[in-house]
């Protein structure tokens, strides 16, 4: 029956994940995205610095705080202005279209569309996650009409002999024009309707409503759901959804914290990159780092054994690639069952003492190679962020137990059965 | 012979090369260059390596991968998932050898 499902779903399931892995756009949002990480990294860091979590620190960095949000502001407050600058690069790149005038040209774009304060200065409020959803629509917009009319011979050709690069700054003039021209008109459109600004609609029709619901609790178990759903079938789900698909409305959350926790606000989002690196991917996709643990401890059978001790030394940085490909967990109907419940269990479990005010939300963004008990203190600067790390790691590990046990029986079946075999072979004469 | 190894990142297949090298010293190879790069740069990569190994959770983008090392002319495999996750380098590198583009 089991087995049916799994054929069904490899059939019909990996068409659909090839389309999604390749399709051009979503793979220019999730490369220009990923890139804005290392910024938001640097930023998380100075962010600690500014507000550690131990009262005799807090007041020793306390004349330096102003120069530490520095840091952060120029990291986590322009991730949409810099988002607007890598989608386009990535997108263009993809088509072999010349990336840097691409991604120039959009972060003009992007300026242009978000209206200047009444001072005429740039509104710094738009530059971070306010403006990420911005960034995408105009960072694509903008190759596509490049492309559209480079396509159609729209553009100024220089005759030969012309260096090369200066071909291609003149190349991008005619499509720059019509980008720039269009923002210019859509400005005085919508000021004329009174419809407010570039944003302001793109934040009611788009932004508002994807973070609403991605923001939910039913949300991450979907997503956490199929991430699993995935890896059962030896395909990189987190790649897949958890970067492909979430990342903007994660990383957007993750930045509001970061915001917030600046202002001297309460934090707003429980949901965030950090919620799912930090708490339910515990050295790993499928929170299996008790898992890794308990094949280093408990195990009997000889190729579980050999697993135990290649897996928990990359299991604490969070990569098990080795347990999933090497027990396997693919196409493993046993193994299967925990694999999915544990991070759901997790992920419940965290929501609940989070939203109960137990253990602070995360603000800080931690790489997710950080070790677990490590990263949980960090992100949230609470002891608290540890022990629901811990909490966790235990849950994990009881449901993975029992699953455990039955797939070590089975190994170690198979092994007696190997040796058997072979000692019937070794007996048998020789041709 | 250059080994190129691709993953989701460059980790998990990291893990790998260490083992594969190690292989090679006790086979007494000369001239093994082995590297672990995310799917994400490897046409930044290619060039330089004989032969494409793929780890199976990125076996989604096969088409893309299999059309670049055949423009190329260079070997491709995907690695045997049990052999990745037991990181066999052993194994692996067999697979290499045998893929190998005279």
């Amino acid at each position: 029956m089991l087995e049916r499902v799994i054929q069904f779903l490899e059939r019909h399931l990996l068409p659909v994940v090839r389309i999604i892995a390749e399709q051009r756009h979503l793979q220019a949002l999730r490369d220009g995205i990923v890139s804005t990480v290392p910024l938001l990294l640097i930023g998380s860091s100075f962010l600690i610095c500014a507000f550690p979590p131990i009262p005799y620190l807090a007041r020793l960095v306390d004349p330096y705080v102003i120069a530490l949000l520095a840091v952060v502001n120029a990291t986590f407050g322009i991730m949409g202005l810099v988002a607007s600058f890598s989608i386009a690069y990535a997108l263009a790149a993809s088509y072999a279209i010349d990336a840097l005038s691409s991604g120039l040209l959009s972060v003009s774009a992007f300026i242009l569309a978000s209206p200047f304060t009444k001072e005429g200065h740039i509104d710094s409020g738009l530059m971070g996650s306010k403006g990420l959803f911005v960034a995408m629509i105009i960072g694509l917009l903008v190759v596509e009409v490049q492309r559209f009319m480079i396509k159609k011979n729209i553009i100024i050709k220089m005759p030969e002999g012309v260096p090369l690069s200066v071909g291609r700054s003149f190349a991008v003039l005619l499509p720059g024009v019509v980008i720039l021209v269009s923002i210019f008109i859509i400005n005085i459109l919508l000021a004329k309707m009174g419809g407010g600004s570039i944003p302001e609609v793109i934040n009611r029709v788009v932004t508002a409503p994807l973070l609403h619901l991605g923001g939910t609790l039913p949300a991450v178990l979907i997503a956490v759901f199929a991430i699993q759903l995935l890896w059962c079938f030896g395909i990189h789900g987190q790649a897949l959804v958890g970067t492909g698909v979430m990342a903007p409305i994660w990383l957007a959350f993750t930045q509001q914290n970061a915001v917030a926790k600046m202002a001297g606000e309460a934090i707003p989002n429980i949901i965030c990159q950090q919620f799912i690196d930090v708490f339910i991917l515990i050295g790993g996709s499928g929170t299996t780092l008790a898992l890794a643990v308990l094949l280093f401890t408990t195990v009997k059978s000889n190729q579980l054994k050999a697993l135990g001790r290649t897996s928990l030394l990359p299991g604490i940085f969070n990569i098990n690639e080795p347990i999933i490909f090497g027990m396997p967990i693919v196409m493993n109907p046993i193994m299967i069952i925990p694999f999915i419940v544990a991070p759901l269990l997790c992920i419940i479990t965290t929501f609940l003492f989070m939203t109960s005010g137990f253990v602070n939300k995360p603000y800080a963004l931690a790489p997710w190679t950080t070790p677990a008990f490590v990263s949980g203190f960090l992100v949230t600067g609470d002891w608290k962020g540890t022990a629901l790390q811990v909490l966790n790691f235990i849950i994990s590990g009881i449901i993975y137990y029992p699953f455990l046990k039955i797939w070590d029986e089975n190994k170690v079946k198979e092994e007696q059965e190997q040796i058997r075999t072979e000692q019937m072979n070794t007996q048998l004469p020789q041709e | 012979m250059n080994i190129l190894l691709v993953c989701s990142s460059g980790m998990s297949t990291g893990l790998l090369v260490d083992k594969m090298l190690m292989e090679g010293e006790k086979r007494n190879i000369q001239d093994l260059k082995i590297v672990a790069c995310s799917v994400d740069e490897i046409e930044k990569y290619i060039s330089n390596y004989d032969v494409v190994l793929v780890a199976p959770q990125i076996r989604y983008k096969e088409k893309y991968i299999y059309a670049l090392a055949m423009s190329k002319n260079k070997g491709y495999a995907i690695i045997d998932g049990v052999h990745y996750g037991l990181v066999d380098g052993n194994k692996i590198l067999d697979q290499a050898f045998g893929i190998m583009r005279k």
